[in-house]
């Protein structure tokens, strides 16, 4: 005969593998669906060809309301729209890390990048990047000027620049900044000296 | 000797006659060329439909794709039908292009601009005067008898009408309003004032008053009534005779409202338009302690509106509510009202005091034929604006309130054709209290109006 209080102990163990087991797998699908809504915010790209290079990237900082030359090392492809694309995620990537010296909306991304009569970009942003981007005049000059003088600095011969959001024109970015106009990249070159 | 003086009378007899069509929204109003082409008249359709929105031309062989907003059209050169928005149009003739520019016979803009726009459009082909959108200008006229009698003229819209002096007559010619009349002709039964007439031709609309000698005429109330009376003339009321860009854009404006008998209140006031930034659904920044942008710029607004006013300076607000308003709308009242300045306010974090921007035409857009296109309407004022900013931060300054300049391509800026500035409330953000507080708003305005006042001499010497 089995001691009654020793029944109950083996019991008690039984219940508790039970509902750790359960815990288990509860946490389990969390984590699952985490990575899948986490894939969906970032569109699927190609692998990137090309070597890896050193380059110059116009970083905001909010705190300071100034543009900063810093450096990153990517993969570059020596196709212009792709190498475009790269340099513009190389930005992206300095404001999506916590903490961000510009923080921009959970998502925000470089959806693709059209070259057009090798001298004109079109680049499609993810919406994340024009819903969530923060609203004001400041901010949102900012972040175009940091991305147009990347490119400019690492993509030659682009004279003109225009930003779509997922695929449309977009009056503004977050209530301030222009997108329905092709920017001149020698223009912004000037106009982000006063940021710098 | 004669005959340099004999070509010259016929260049000028060539450019009065000069044919043209106005086009009127109640936002703005254009006149354009129009020319004759095989036994009719025609016109260039990126002149009509361009100040209307954002237009572009493609050409595909003896096809012409134009875009317009979220409009398609396609005409075919020598062609009599167009189709817009899919649908069939006939042109009333053969589309022709001359210049690389497509041009449609005049008689087929209301229907082209009807298919376009599908809104109302009024078409006066005898007058070459298009109303779009219901957007016309009423008048009554009041018979005041007595010694002296005259003639009142009220008008539902500030006017800025070109006057003239005739021995027994003065005409009053509307080249920018829609004034329109069923009546086109109105005897009195008074000895100083005969008659008023109405007539329209040419893209212009024009009122003639017969009476004795010597009459004249005086704008009073805001630009809404129009004085008639046998000289002398009577006291202005207009606050501020100040000319706007367009009576000082066009040279014959301003010589023939400076004749003899015509007193100097013909001249339209100065105007500062004050755009308190978003408004309705557009809520603009979200800033800490649940303040919201849009409230924030309306109490701003009303504040200079104030501040404006005690310098003597009419001001005039873009939106005084809680309303929906479109950056081309905004840009569209700016341009319609021949402003003085455009001021629009806005408010951001972080900061440290006050921004100030002033237009930067980063635009790739090329001009279309004489017109700027809407992305760069300001570069004609640029330098302007820049010297209204430059004032303005130093006014501000002396108040002791940190401010930073930038040049920026702020939507509706770039499309407004005055000197333009927007200035930002972006405190720093350990004061976030400010953005609403009274006395640092007020503290604000009273910069910026100071910084108007100083400035307004100077623009002017620069019109």
């Amino acid at each position: 005969m089995i001691p009654r209080s020793i029944q109950i102990t083996v019991g008690l163990l039984l219940l508790g593998i039970l509902i750790s087991g359960l815990y288990m797998i509860k946490l389990t699908h969390k984590e699952q669906a985490k990575t899948l809504l986490g894939s969906e915010d970032r569109p699927v790209a190609p692998p990137v060809g090309g070597k890896q290079e050193r380059i110059a990237i116009l970083v905001a900082y909010d705190e300071d309301r100034a543009l900063r030359w810093r450096e990153a090392n990517v993969f570059m492809p020596s196709e212009p729209s792709l190498r475009a694309r790269e340099a513009l995620q190389a930005v992206l990537a300095q404001y999506l890390q916590n903490p961000s010296p510009h923080p921009l909306g959970k998502g925000a991304d470089i959806k693709d990048v059209y070259l057009i009569n090798q001298d004109t970009l079109v680049i499609d942003t993810t919406p994340q990047f024009a819903d969530g981007h923060p609203s004001g005049i400041l901010l949102e000059e900012m972040t175009l000027t940091s991305l147009i003088e990347t490119l400019n600095a690492n993509v030659p011969g682009i004279a003109r620049v225009k930003f779509v959001v997922d695929g449309k024109e977009r009056e503004t970015l977050a209530g301030h900044a222009d997108l329905m106009s092709f920017y001149q990249t020698a223009a912004v070159h000037e106009l982000a000296k006063e940021f710098q | 000797m004669l005959a340099p003086l004999a070509l010259l009378l016929a260049v000028l007899s060539l450019a009065d006659n000069e044919k043209q069509l106005t086009v009127y929204t109640p936002q703005t109003s254009y006149t354009i060329p129009v020319n004759d082409r095989e036994g009719q008249l025609y016109l260039s359709i990126m002149d009509l439909v361009g100040p209307l929105g954002h237009a572009t031309m493609r050409v595909d062989g003896h096809d012409w794709k134009l875009q317009f907003n979220s409009a398609d059209a396609r005409f075919s050169e020598g062609k009599d039908k167009a189709k817009i928005r899919g649908n069939s149009v006939d042109l009333n003739g053969k589309a022709l292009v001359v210049d690389n520019r497509l041009l449609i016979p005049v008689k087929s803009s209301f229907a082209v601009l009807s298919a376009l726009l599908k809104k109302n459009v009024e078409f006066r082909p005898e007058a070459r005067r298009i109303l779009i959108d219901n957007a016309a200008l009423h008048f009554t006229a009041e018979l005041k008898k007595g010694d002296k009698s005259s003639l009142l003229l009220s008008f539902n819209q500030p006017v800025h009408p070109v006057t003239t002096q005739n021995e027994n007559s003065v005409k009053l010619i509307f080249k920018r309003e829609p004034l329109v009349s069923e009546i086109t002709s109105q005897p009195f039964d008074d000895k100083f004032i005969h008659s008023l007439s109405f007539s329209e031709d040419n893209g212009t609309a024009s009122l003639v008053i017969a009476g004795g000698p010597d009459l004249n005429a005086t704008v009073s109330g805001d630009g809404k009534s129009v004085t008639i009376q046998s000289a002398p003339a009577i006291a202005t009321a207009t606050p501020s005779p100040v000319p706007s860009p367009e009576s000082a854009s066009t040279g014959s404006t301003a010589s023939q409202s400076t004749q003899p008998g015509i007193g100097p209140q013909t001249h339209p006031s100065f105007l500062v338009l004050i755009d308190p930034s978003h408004g309705g659904n557009d809520q603009g920044a979200l800033l800490p302690e649940k303040l919201l942008e849009k409230d924030i710029t309306l109490a701003m607004a009303r504040r200079l509106k104030t501040e404006l006013e005690d310098h003597g300076i009419s001001a005039r607000l873009v939106r005084d509510g809680d309303v929906n308003l479109s950056l081309e709308q905004r840009a569209e009242m700016a341009n319609g009202l021949h402003a003085g300045i455009y001021i629009a306010i806005h408010a951001g974090l972080p900061g440290s005091g006050v921004r100030i921007y002033s237009p930067a035409i980063t635009s790739a857009t090329e001009p279309v034929g004489k017109f700027h296109p809407w992305e760069s309407a300001q570069s004609s004022y640029m330098s302007r604006s820049q010297a209204l900013a430059q004032a303005v931060a130093e006014e501000v300054g002396k108040k002791q309130i940190n401010v930073v300049s930038f040049k920026t391509s702020l939507r509706p800026l770039n499309n407004i054709t005055a000197p333009a500035i927007a200035v930002e409330l972006a405190p720093d953000p350990a004061n976030v209290a400010d953005l609403s507080s009274q006395k640092f708003q007020t503290n604000v305005a009273a910069g910026i109006a100071s910084g108007v006042a100083h400035a307004r001499a100077q623009l002017e010497a620069q019109r």
